[in-house]
Protein backbone atom coordinates (compact mmCIF):
# COMPACT_ATOMS: atom_id res chain seq x y z
CA UNK A 1 0.00 0.00 0.00
CA UNK A 2 1.17 3.54 -0.73
CA UNK A 3 2.89 5.43 2.11
CA UNK A 4 6.05 7.54 2.46
CA UNK A 5 9.39 5.80 3.03
CA UNK A 6 10.76 8.56 5.25
CA UNK A 7 9.04 11.47 6.98
CA UNK A 8 10.32 14.50 8.84
CA UNK A 9 7.63 14.37 11.53
CA UNK A 10 5.44 11.43 12.61
CA UNK A 11 2.28 13.45 13.22
CA UNK A 12 0.66 16.37 11.44
CA UNK A 13 -2.08 18.87 12.16
CA UNK A 14 -5.31 18.31 10.25
CA UNK A 15 -5.38 21.45 8.10
CA UNK A 16 -8.22 22.60 5.84
CA UNK A 17 -9.27 21.77 2.29
CA UNK A 18 -10.45 25.10 0.89
CA UNK A 19 -10.51 26.03 -2.79
CA UNK A 20 -9.92 24.07 -5.95
CA UNK A 21 -6.95 22.05 -7.17
CA UNK A 22 -5.31 24.38 -9.66
CA UNK A 23 -2.31 22.07 -9.88
CA UNK A 24 -2.78 18.51 -11.07
CA UNK A 25 -6.12 19.38 -12.64
CA UNK A 26 -5.32 18.47 -16.26
CA UNK A 27 -4.87 15.07 -17.88
CA UNK A 28 -1.17 15.13 -18.77
CA UNK A 29 0.17 11.56 -18.87
CA UNK A 30 -2.59 9.51 -20.45
CA UNK A 31 -5.67 10.06 -22.55
CA UNK A 32 -8.44 9.66 -19.94
CA UNK A 33 -8.66 10.70 -16.30
CA UNK A 34 -10.76 10.51 -13.14
CA UNK A 35 -11.33 13.92 -11.58
CA UNK A 36 -12.44 14.60 -8.00
CA UNK A 37 -15.46 16.89 -7.62
CA UNK A 38 -15.38 17.19 -3.83
CA UNK A 39 -12.70 17.78 -1.20
CA UNK A 40 -11.75 14.69 0.83
CA UNK A 41 -9.08 12.71 2.55
CA UNK A 42 -8.54 9.63 0.40
CA UNK A 43 -6.80 6.86 2.34
CA UNK A 44 -4.11 4.59 0.96
CA UNK A 45 -6.55 1.66 1.26
CA UNK A 46 -9.08 3.45 -0.93
CA UNK A 47 -6.40 4.31 -3.49
CA UNK A 48 -5.27 0.68 -3.53
CA UNK A 49 -8.86 -0.58 -3.89
CA UNK A 50 -9.46 1.78 -6.81
CA UNK A 51 -6.17 0.76 -8.44
CA UNK A 52 -7.03 -2.93 -8.20
CA UNK A 53 -10.53 -2.33 -9.57
CA UNK A 54 -9.19 -0.34 -12.54
CA UNK A 55 -6.35 -2.73 -13.40
CA UNK A 56 -8.66 -5.75 -13.19
CA UNK A 57 -11.15 -4.03 -15.44
CA UNK A 58 -8.63 -3.13 -18.15
CA UNK A 59 -7.04 -6.59 -17.84
CA UNK A 60 -3.96 -6.72 -20.07
CA UNK A 61 -4.20 -3.62 -22.20
CA UNK A 62 -3.58 -0.03 -21.27
CA UNK A 63 -1.37 1.86 -18.88
CA UNK A 64 -2.38 3.53 -15.66
CA UNK A 65 -1.01 6.44 -13.65
CA UNK A 66 -1.86 7.25 -10.03
CA UNK A 67 -1.52 11.02 -9.67
CA UNK A 68 -2.12 11.23 -5.91
CA UNK A 69 0.02 10.07 -3.00
CA UNK A 70 -1.05 9.57 0.63
CA UNK A 71 1.61 11.60 2.44
CA UNK A 72 -0.44 12.86 5.39
CA UNK A 73 -0.48 10.76 8.59
CA UNK A 74 -3.80 10.48 10.42
CA UNK A 75 -3.67 9.68 14.13
CA UNK A 76 -6.28 8.03 16.32
CA UNK A 77 -6.61 7.57 20.05
CA UNK A 78 -7.31 4.03 21.30
CA UNK A 79 -10.89 3.11 22.22
CA UNK A 80 -12.14 3.91 25.74
CA UNK A 81 -9.34 6.35 26.41
CA UNK A 82 -9.86 9.53 28.40
CA UNK A 83 -9.16 12.81 26.66
CA UNK A 84 -5.75 14.38 27.05
CA UNK A 85 -2.39 12.63 27.43
CA UNK A 86 -1.27 13.84 24.04
CA UNK A 87 -2.06 13.12 20.43
CA UNK A 88 -2.92 9.57 19.39
CA UNK A 89 -0.72 7.19 17.45
CA UNK A 90 -0.47 7.36 13.61
CA UNK A 91 -3.07 5.03 12.17
CA UNK A 92 -3.31 5.59 8.44
CA UNK A 93 -2.09 7.69 5.53
CA UNK A 94 -4.27 9.94 3.41
CA UNK A 95 -3.98 12.10 0.31
CA UNK A 96 -5.59 15.52 0.62
CA UNK A 97 -7.82 15.92 -2.43
CA UNK A 98 -9.38 19.16 -3.59
CA UNK A 99 -12.10 19.50 -6.26
CA UNK A 100 -10.61 19.39 -9.76
CA UNK A 101 -7.76 17.03 -8.94
CA UNK A 102 -7.10 14.32 -11.55
CA UNK A 103 -6.45 11.22 -9.45
CA UNK A 104 -6.04 8.42 -12.01
CA UNK A 105 -5.13 8.42 -15.70
CA UNK A 106 -5.41 5.75 -18.38
CA UNK A 107 -3.97 5.28 -21.85
CA UNK A 108 -3.91 2.66 -24.57
CA UNK A 109 -7.54 1.57 -24.36
CA UNK A 110 -10.81 2.70 -25.91
CA UNK A 111 -12.90 5.45 -24.38
CA UNK A 112 -15.70 3.01 -23.50
CA UNK A 113 -13.36 0.61 -21.70
CA UNK A 114 -11.63 3.50 -19.91
CA UNK A 115 -14.96 4.88 -18.73
CA UNK A 116 -16.07 1.50 -17.41
CA UNK A 117 -12.77 1.04 -15.57
CA UNK A 118 -12.91 4.53 -14.08
CA UNK A 119 -16.52 3.98 -12.94
CA UNK A 120 -15.43 0.84 -11.09
CA UNK A 121 -12.46 2.69 -9.56
CA UNK A 122 -14.65 5.66 -8.58
CA UNK A 123 -16.98 3.37 -6.64
CA UNK A 124 -14.08 2.64 -4.26
CA UNK A 125 -13.55 6.33 -3.47
CA UNK A 126 -15.43 8.40 -0.88
CA UNK A 127 -16.18 11.30 -3.27
CA UNK A 128 -18.11 12.19 -6.41
CA UNK A 129 -15.93 12.04 -9.49
CA UNK A 130 -16.06 12.85 -13.20
CA UNK A 131 -14.55 11.04 -16.18
CA UNK A 132 -12.39 13.54 -18.09
CA UNK A 133 -10.25 13.48 -21.21
CA UNK A 134 -7.22 15.37 -22.48
CA UNK A 135 -8.16 18.91 -23.46
CA UNK A 136 -7.01 21.00 -26.37
CA UNK A 137 -7.74 24.58 -27.47
CA UNK A 138 -10.65 24.81 -29.89
CA UNK A 139 -12.20 21.43 -29.12
CA UNK A 140 -10.96 17.90 -28.49
CA UNK B 1 -2.87 28.59 -41.32
CA UNK B 2 -5.93 30.83 -41.30
CA UNK B 3 -5.96 34.00 -39.23
CA UNK B 4 -9.04 34.24 -37.01
CA UNK B 5 -10.69 37.62 -36.66
CA UNK B 6 -11.36 38.63 -33.06
CA UNK B 7 -12.38 41.89 -31.47
CA UNK B 8 -11.72 43.02 -27.94
CA UNK B 9 -11.39 46.04 -25.75
CA UNK B 10 -8.68 47.49 -23.56
CA UNK B 11 -9.09 47.01 -19.83
CA UNK B 12 -8.57 50.09 -17.68
CA UNK B 13 -8.43 48.26 -14.39
CA UNK B 14 -6.12 45.38 -13.60
CA UNK B 15 -5.93 42.93 -10.70
CA UNK B 16 -8.05 40.00 -9.55
CA UNK B 17 -11.05 42.09 -8.48
CA UNK B 18 -11.37 43.76 -11.88
CA UNK B 19 -10.71 40.45 -13.64
CA UNK B 20 -13.52 38.78 -11.67
CA UNK B 21 -15.88 41.63 -12.53
CA UNK B 22 -15.09 41.31 -16.22
CA UNK B 23 -15.70 37.53 -16.07
CA UNK B 24 -19.06 38.17 -14.41
CA UNK B 25 -19.86 40.57 -17.25
CA UNK B 26 -19.26 37.86 -19.87
CA UNK B 27 -15.72 38.85 -20.77
CA UNK B 28 -12.45 36.95 -20.63
CA UNK B 29 -9.57 39.00 -19.22
CA UNK B 30 -6.30 38.70 -21.07
CA UNK B 31 -3.05 40.40 -21.94
CA UNK B 32 -1.38 41.28 -25.22
CA UNK B 33 2.41 41.41 -25.12
CA UNK B 34 5.50 40.92 -27.24
CA UNK B 35 7.26 42.53 -30.18
CA UNK B 36 8.95 45.08 -27.90
CA UNK B 37 5.74 46.80 -26.88
CA UNK B 38 4.28 47.52 -23.46
CA UNK B 39 1.82 44.82 -22.34
CA UNK B 40 -1.82 45.81 -22.92
CA UNK B 41 -4.54 44.39 -20.63
CA UNK B 42 -7.45 43.32 -22.84
CA UNK B 43 -10.89 41.75 -22.49
CA UNK B 44 -12.59 39.52 -25.07
CA UNK B 45 -16.27 38.60 -25.18
CA UNK B 46 -16.53 34.96 -24.03
CA UNK B 47 -19.21 34.02 -26.58
CA UNK B 48 -17.29 35.63 -29.45
CA UNK B 49 -14.08 33.82 -28.47
CA UNK B 50 -15.85 30.44 -28.26
CA UNK B 51 -17.49 30.93 -31.66
CA UNK B 52 -14.24 32.09 -33.28
CA UNK B 53 -12.23 29.14 -31.93
CA UNK B 54 -14.98 26.56 -32.37
CA UNK B 55 -13.79 25.34 -35.76
CA UNK B 56 -10.09 25.77 -35.03
CA UNK B 57 -8.02 22.59 -35.07
CA UNK B 58 -4.72 22.13 -33.27
CA UNK B 59 -3.28 23.90 -30.28
CA UNK B 60 -1.90 27.10 -31.83
CA UNK B 61 -4.24 29.77 -33.13
CA UNK B 62 -3.32 33.06 -34.81
CA UNK B 63 -5.83 35.84 -34.37
CA UNK B 64 -6.24 39.31 -35.79
CA UNK B 65 -7.11 41.15 -32.60
CA UNK B 66 -9.00 44.39 -33.15
CA UNK B 67 -8.68 46.65 -30.13
CA UNK B 68 -9.83 50.24 -29.66
CA UNK B 69 -7.61 52.07 -32.09
CA UNK B 70 -5.50 49.30 -33.56
CA UNK B 71 -5.23 45.82 -35.00
CA UNK B 72 -2.69 43.29 -33.83
CA UNK B 73 -1.70 39.91 -35.24
CA UNK B 74 -1.28 37.69 -32.23
CA UNK B 75 -0.68 34.10 -31.26
CA UNK B 76 -2.76 32.64 -28.43
CA UNK B 77 0.21 31.69 -26.29
CA UNK B 78 -1.55 30.49 -23.15
CA UNK B 79 -5.07 29.73 -21.95
CA UNK B 80 -5.93 29.32 -18.28
CA UNK B 81 -8.94 27.16 -17.42
CA UNK B 82 -11.05 26.70 -14.32
CA UNK B 83 -10.21 23.18 -13.08
CA UNK B 84 -13.84 22.21 -12.46
CA UNK B 85 -16.03 24.02 -14.96
CA UNK B 86 -13.29 24.28 -17.60
CA UNK B 87 -14.33 27.87 -18.29
CA UNK B 88 -11.59 30.06 -19.73
CA UNK B 89 -10.15 32.30 -16.99
CA UNK B 90 -7.42 34.19 -18.82
CA UNK B 91 -5.81 34.52 -22.26
CA UNK B 92 -2.26 35.38 -23.25
CA UNK B 93 -1.88 36.94 -26.71
CA UNK B 94 1.63 37.25 -28.10
CA UNK B 95 1.97 39.99 -30.70
CA UNK B 96 3.77 38.50 -33.72
CA UNK B 97 4.73 39.45 -37.23
CA UNK B 98 3.67 37.12 -40.06
CA UNK B 99 7.10 37.53 -41.67
CA UNK B 100 9.20 36.59 -38.60
CA UNK B 101 9.79 33.08 -37.32
CA UNK B 102 8.33 32.02 -33.99
CA UNK B 103 8.90 29.10 -31.65
CA UNK B 104 5.83 27.04 -30.85
CA UNK B 105 4.80 23.63 -29.64
CA UNK B 106 2.98 21.49 -32.19
CA UNK B 107 0.85 18.51 -31.18
CA UNK B 108 1.64 15.05 -32.59
CA UNK B 109 -1.19 12.77 -33.68
CA UNK B 110 -0.61 9.04 -33.97
CA UNK B 111 -2.13 7.47 -37.08
CA UNK B 112 -3.14 3.83 -37.34
CA UNK B 113 -2.90 0.82 -35.06
CA UNK B 114 0.57 -0.71 -34.67
CA UNK B 115 1.16 -4.31 -35.78
CA UNK B 116 2.43 -5.10 -32.28
CA UNK B 117 -0.88 -4.01 -30.77
CA UNK B 118 -3.12 -5.63 -33.38
CA UNK B 119 -1.37 -9.01 -33.60
CA UNK B 120 0.94 -9.16 -30.58
CA UNK B 121 -1.37 -7.70 -27.94
CA UNK B 122 1.19 -5.03 -27.01
CA UNK B 123 0.45 -1.61 -25.56
CA UNK B 124 1.13 1.57 -27.51
CA UNK B 125 2.76 4.15 -25.22
CA UNK B 126 2.49 7.74 -26.44
CA UNK B 127 5.48 9.34 -24.73
CA UNK B 128 6.02 12.73 -26.41
CA UNK B 129 2.75 14.42 -27.33
CA UNK B 130 4.15 17.66 -28.76
CA UNK B 131 7.41 18.98 -30.15
CA UNK B 132 9.01 22.41 -30.14
CA UNK B 133 9.48 23.88 -33.63
CA UNK B 134 10.56 27.15 -35.24
CA UNK B 135 8.67 28.32 -38.30
CA UNK B 136 6.92 31.22 -39.97
CA UNK B 137 3.42 31.79 -38.55
CA UNK B 138 1.98 31.23 -42.03
CA UNK B 139 3.68 27.81 -42.29
CA UNK B 140 2.65 26.69 -38.82
CA UNK B 141 1.23 23.12 -38.97
CA UNK B 142 -1.95 22.61 -36.89
CA UNK B 143 -0.61 19.19 -35.90
CA UNK B 144 1.87 16.59 -37.14
CA UNK B 145 0.64 13.12 -38.08
CA UNK B 146 2.89 10.22 -37.09
CA UNK B 147 2.28 6.86 -38.76
CA UNK B 148 2.74 4.05 -36.22
CA UNK B 149 1.24 1.12 -38.14
CA UNK B 150 4.66 -0.51 -38.75
CA UNK B 151 5.64 -0.64 -35.06
CA UNK B 152 6.05 -4.11 -33.60
CA UNK B 153 6.54 -4.99 -29.93
CA UNK B 154 9.75 -3.33 -28.72
CA UNK B 155 9.86 -0.83 -31.61
CA UNK B 156 9.86 2.93 -31.13
CA UNK B 157 9.49 5.96 -33.32
CA UNK B 158 11.70 9.00 -32.72
CA UNK B 159 11.60 12.71 -33.54
CA UNK B 160 14.32 12.29 -36.17
CA UNK B 161 11.99 10.11 -38.25
CA UNK B 162 9.51 12.96 -38.70
CA UNK B 163 9.48 14.92 -41.93
CA UNK B 164 7.77 18.27 -41.62
CA UNK B 165 8.24 20.75 -44.47
CA UNK B 166 9.05 24.44 -43.80
CA UNK B 167 9.65 23.78 -40.12
CA UNK B 168 12.83 23.52 -38.00
CA UNK B 169 12.47 20.97 -35.24
CA UNK B 170 14.04 22.18 -31.97
CA UNK B 171 13.23 19.17 -29.80
CA UNK B 172 16.10 16.71 -29.32
CA UNK B 173 16.05 14.38 -32.34
CA UNK B 174 16.60 11.29 -30.18
CA UNK B 175 13.41 11.91 -28.21
CA UNK B 176 11.05 8.94 -28.37
CA UNK B 177 7.55 9.75 -29.62
CA UNK B 178 5.85 6.41 -29.15
CA UNK B 179 6.79 2.84 -28.36
CA UNK B 180 5.00 -0.50 -28.30
CA UNK B 181 5.64 -2.42 -25.10
CA UNK B 182 4.72 -6.02 -24.28
CA UNK B 183 1.45 -6.50 -22.36
CA UNK B 184 1.78 -6.36 -18.60
CA UNK B 185 0.91 -9.50 -16.70
CA UNK B 186 -0.78 -8.80 -13.40
CA UNK B 187 0.20 -11.37 -10.80
CA UNK B 188 -2.47 -11.55 -8.18
CA UNK B 189 -1.48 -12.95 -4.82
CA UNK B 190 -3.56 -15.84 -3.50
CA UNK B 191 -5.94 -14.90 -0.69
CA UNK B 192 -3.80 -16.67 1.93
CA UNK B 193 -0.66 -14.76 0.98
CA UNK B 194 -2.51 -11.49 0.88
CA UNK B 195 -3.90 -12.12 4.35
CA UNK B 196 -0.46 -13.06 5.66
CA UNK B 197 1.10 -9.85 4.31
CA UNK B 198 2.91 -7.90 7.04
CA UNK B 199 1.06 -5.06 8.71
CA UNK B 200 1.96 -1.52 7.71
CA UNK B 201 5.25 -0.45 9.23
CA UNK B 202 5.77 3.16 10.20
CA UNK B 203 8.12 5.11 7.93
CA UNK B 204 11.53 6.19 9.11
CA UNK B 205 11.59 9.63 10.73
CA UNK B 206 14.38 11.83 9.35
CA UNK B 207 16.95 13.00 11.93
CA UNK B 208 14.96 11.53 14.78
CA UNK B 209 18.01 9.69 16.12
CA UNK B 210 20.08 12.86 16.24
CA UNK B 211 17.34 14.71 18.08
CA UNK B 212 16.99 11.97 20.67
CA UNK B 213 20.75 11.84 21.21
CA UNK B 214 20.81 15.60 21.58
CA UNK B 215 17.95 15.49 24.07
CA UNK B 216 19.65 12.75 26.07
CA UNK B 217 22.92 14.70 26.20
CA UNK B 218 21.06 17.82 27.30
CA UNK B 219 19.37 15.94 30.14
CA UNK B 220 22.69 14.51 31.33
CA UNK B 221 24.22 17.98 31.39
CA UNK B 222 21.28 19.27 33.43
CA UNK B 223 21.77 16.45 35.94
CA UNK B 224 25.46 17.25 36.21
CA UNK B 225 24.65 20.90 36.93
CA UNK B 226 22.30 19.86 39.74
Amino acid sequence: MLMPKRVKYRKQQRGRMRGKAYRGSMVVFGEWGLMALEPAWVTNRQIEAARVAITRSIKRGGKMWIRIFPDKPVTKKPAETRMGKGKGAPESWVAVIKPGRVMFELEGISRKLAQEAMDLGASKLPIRTRFVERHQLGGD
Amino acid sequence: MAVIALSGQRRDQIGKGAARKSRAAGLIPGVLYGHGQEPIPVAIRTREFQLALHRHEGGNAIVNLALDGGEYTALIRDVQYDPLSHDILHLDFQHISLTETIEIKVALHLQGTPVGVKDGGGILEFITRDIQVRCLPTAMPPSIDVDVTHLNIGDSIHVRELSVPEVTVLTDLDTTIATVVPPTVIEEKPAEEAAAAPAEAEPEVIAKGKKEEGEAEGKEKEKEKK
